[in-house]
């Protein structure tokens, strides 16, 4: 009786774990047949972004790019099914990407930072878009030069951009320092220190700064210093493994000038607790005298700034290094999040994926983010000038005045670079490292992605 | 005495003073809240401490209306309803049998479920992915209901085999010898008896899938099967946020939980003394 009993109980525990696996895959399947995949005769692609629809409320013009490629690409090819999957970088879309990656199940269409496209080449997960280029010269010709600076890993372009970027845009508030007995904006490294001592002793903020996320200093403050005190050819040097290091002594000086204008009080003291979005409040308050962000964010003070900061709101960037007065025509930006395209691609998808490129780096596509206050990608934009606020106006002005634009090492090199120099400087910032030693660790985790 | 009384007056007055302090430091969060849901995003950009001066209930309006907000929020009322039916109906079982009944690998059965609580839920994602993947169990309704199970129960059978070991054997025995079958000694003595602890099971388990992230992320890529979770996030992106709208979708979101707390709070206090004064 017992025995008969625990016989059925297992027949019948086997049988519902079964009904259940049954029951699951097969409703995947038919919601696959009737969804995604559903039409046969159609080309499915899978892309995966960031372009929220509450990003494209709030007046992000990355994500409404995205928004309004995509809806190009749908109605110029029908035969298409592009599968969007939005995530925001807040609700964990390297998170998602990551795991996608490590169980080898990355979408058609990625889009990737470019310290994560060398590891995803190299894994054999993502194209090397060479040939795509070479195959396409017409479209190729189309962009500015430097646009795949960013995603270029030796011969290989990895990537293709959405937009153009400056990793930091000083915003300064020409009232303030005025206030402070500054008619100009600090010329030189020295000046910006004592500006800041200034700006401190009238109570002001100096630099409003989020660094929540940790990105903040290591990818805006760092780099926009970092390269007014060594040229772009150490930087290709360091990359590329040349003999230059982060260890070279003036690499270490620039740390230690960061360093300095900490314990001056440069940031806010809840720097590292507070996101970019909270301290442009601070800003916007009148509390802080500059405020530090990518050039994405120029589309954003012109939407919440009020018109009298606006009016009074200048930008820049660091000021040239005494001695040092030939790097001073060097930017740092790039490219930031580009696009990739997953290996293995059916020809149908690859020709489909291609087009997709072309029509995100489409000429209305370029209109709409230099009007909507980014940088376009393209040689040649065609824009109406009175659309433009006077503040982007200001910013392409001062853009312009520099001639060269140099890479921002912790977009371009390993993520075990990023994720060390992400906690370092957030280490030397509340005094546990010292720039020597963050300049140590930094080159001992660059040093490890070449040992991989 | 007029001194004594007059001390000791103060002395209340002081802790009391104290406690209310500690009280309004805990309160201020939600009530900022509160204050800046009712915004607008201009107003909040310029000041986020000022008071509201034009309640804009509009916010909450948007935010139940943004894009797939009630969507998420039912798929996640929904995947909490059934997670804490199956843990309450699991755990009770589960743990009837093993703290009455000795059997072989009694201890491996128990030690199994109580691992689960040792385990990080972040190192499972990719195995768990990978396994769902290969089953062809991804994306679908259903899909976020085994794992929510799987990281309730380990808690939950834990605190029902403790709790059931200090009912009275007695009890089972009497109910036996008055005819009682298994299946009705547990609905009609055992659980009913277990009401405190199956109150604290309700608002874990309901917590847990309401709350959880990485695998809802993971696992669902269907915009219309998202969880709450997910949805509250999305307010959020990297360059823009509004924040009285997102503060009214955290508002709104929290609401679930706050409503099965105040049914069970009683449940839920008497469950956390069972078994502190034994007389």
């Amino acid at each position: 009786m017992r025995k008969r009993t625990q016989i059925l109980s297992v027949v019948l525990a086997a049988a519902m774990v079964g009904g259940m696996l049954a029951g699951c895959s097969g409703t995947e399947k038919d919601a696959k047949e009737s969804g995604a995949g559903g039409d046969s005769s159609k080309t499915t692609l899978t892309i995966m972004h960031m372009g929220t629809d509450e990003a494209i409320k709030n007046g992000d013009i990355e994500s409404i790019m995205m928004d309004k490629a995509v809806d190009n690409f749908k109605s110029k090819y029908p035969d298409v099914e592009l599968v969007e999957e939005i995530v925001s970088q807040e609700a964990g879309y390297e998170t998602k990407l990551k795991t996608l990656a490590a169980a080898n199940e990355l979408p058609d269409l990625i889009m990737a930072l470019p310290s994560m496209m060398g590891s995803f080449y190299e894994n054999g997960q993502i194209q090397d878009l060479t040939p795509v280029l070479e195959a396409n010269q017409e479209w190729a010709d189309t962009f500015a030069d430097g646009m795949f600076g960013d995603y270029t890993f030796g011969d290989h372009i990895l990537g293709v951009p959405r937009c153009s970027i400056v990793n930091h845009v000083i915003y300064y508030n020409k009232d303030i320092f005025a206030k402070c007995g500054m008619d100009s904006f600090p010329a030189n490294e020295q000046e910006f220190k004592e500006a800041v001592k200034t700006l401190k002793e009238n109570g002001y903020i100096p630099l409003a700064t989020g660094n929540k996320g940790k990105y903040a200093i290591a990818s805006q403050v760092m780099p926009g210093i970092l390269m007014k005190f060594n040229s772009n050819e150490w930087y290709e040097d360091v990359k590329n493994y040349n003999g230059a290091s982060f260890e070279d002594e003036s690499s270490v000086e620039a740390i230690t000038y960061l360093k300095e204008l900490m314990d001056l009080g440069l940031f806010n003291e809840d720097v590292n607790s507070l996101d970019p979005v909270q301290v442009r409040q601070m800003y916007y308050d009148g509390k802080a005298a500059m405020y530090i962000e990518g050039s994405w964010s120029v589309s954003n003070l012109i939407n919440e700034a009020s018109q009298e900061i606006l009016d009074n709101t200048e930008i820049t960037v660091f000021p040239p290094v005494k001695g040092k007065e030939e790097l001073k025509g060097q930017i740092v930006g790039g490219q930031g999040w580009g696009i990739s395209l997953r290996e293995g691609l059916a020809d149908d998808q690859q020709e489909a994926a291609v087009n997709f490129l072309k029509e995100m780096s489409a000429p209305e596509i370029q209109t709409l983010l230099i009007e909507g206050g980014s940088l376009a990608t393209a040689k040649e934009v065609d824009y109406d000038e009175s659309k433009l606020d006077p503040l982007f106006v200001k910013f392409l002005d001062m853009y312009n005045s520099y001639d060269k634009i140099v890479g921002c090492p912790e977009v371009q090199l390993s993520t075990a670079y990023m994720d060390a120099s992400y906690v370092g400087y957030q280490e030397m910032s509340i005094g546990s490292l010292t720039p020597e030693e963050l300049a140590a660790k930094l080159q001992e985790a660059h040093e490890s992605a070449k040992k991989q | 005495m007029t001194i004594k009384n007059t001390l000791q007056g103060m002395f209340k007055f002081v802790v009391n003073a104290v406690l209310l302090l500690f009280s309004a430091s805990c309160i201020f969060p939600i009530l900022w809240m509160v204050n800046s849901a009712l915004k607008t995003s201009n107003e909040f950009m310029q000041n986020s401490m000022s008071l509201t001066t034009h309640p804009y209930f509009q916010n909450f309006i948007d935010a139940v209306q943004s894009s797939g907000f009630l969507e998420c929020f039912l798929n996640s009322a929904i995947l909490g309803f059934i997670n804490v039916v199956l843990t309450v109906i699991c755990a009770l079982v589960a743990g009837f049998f093993i703290s009455r009944y000795n059997f072989r690998f009694k201890k491996a059965v128990y030690l199994l479920f109580v691992s689960g609580m040792v385990i990080p839920m972040l190192s499972l994602l990719i195995p768990v992915f990978l396994q769902f993947k290969a089953l062809g169990m991804l994306d679908h309704r259903w899909t976020l209901i085994l794992p929510y199970l799987a990281f309730s129960l380990p808690f939950a059978v834990m605190l029902t085999e403790n709790y059931i070991r200090t009912i009275p054997v007695e009890l089972d025995e009497a109910a036996y010898m008055e005819g009682c079958s298994t299946f009705k000694l547990l609905t009609k003595i055992i659980f009913p008896m277990c009401s405190p602890i199956t109150a604290i099971i309700v608002i874990t388990s309901f917590m847990n899938a309401w709350n959880e992230f990485p695998f809802s992320l993971v696992l669902i890529n269907d915009k219309s099967l998202r969880t709450i979770s997910i949805a509250i996030r999305m307010f959020n992106s990297e360059h823009a946020i509004n924040y009285p709208l997102y503060m009214a979708a955290l508002l709104v979101s929290i609401l679930p939980i706050l409503i099965i707390y105040l049914i069970f709070s009683k449940q839920i206090m008497k469950g956390m003394t069972v078994g502190a004064v034994k007389g």
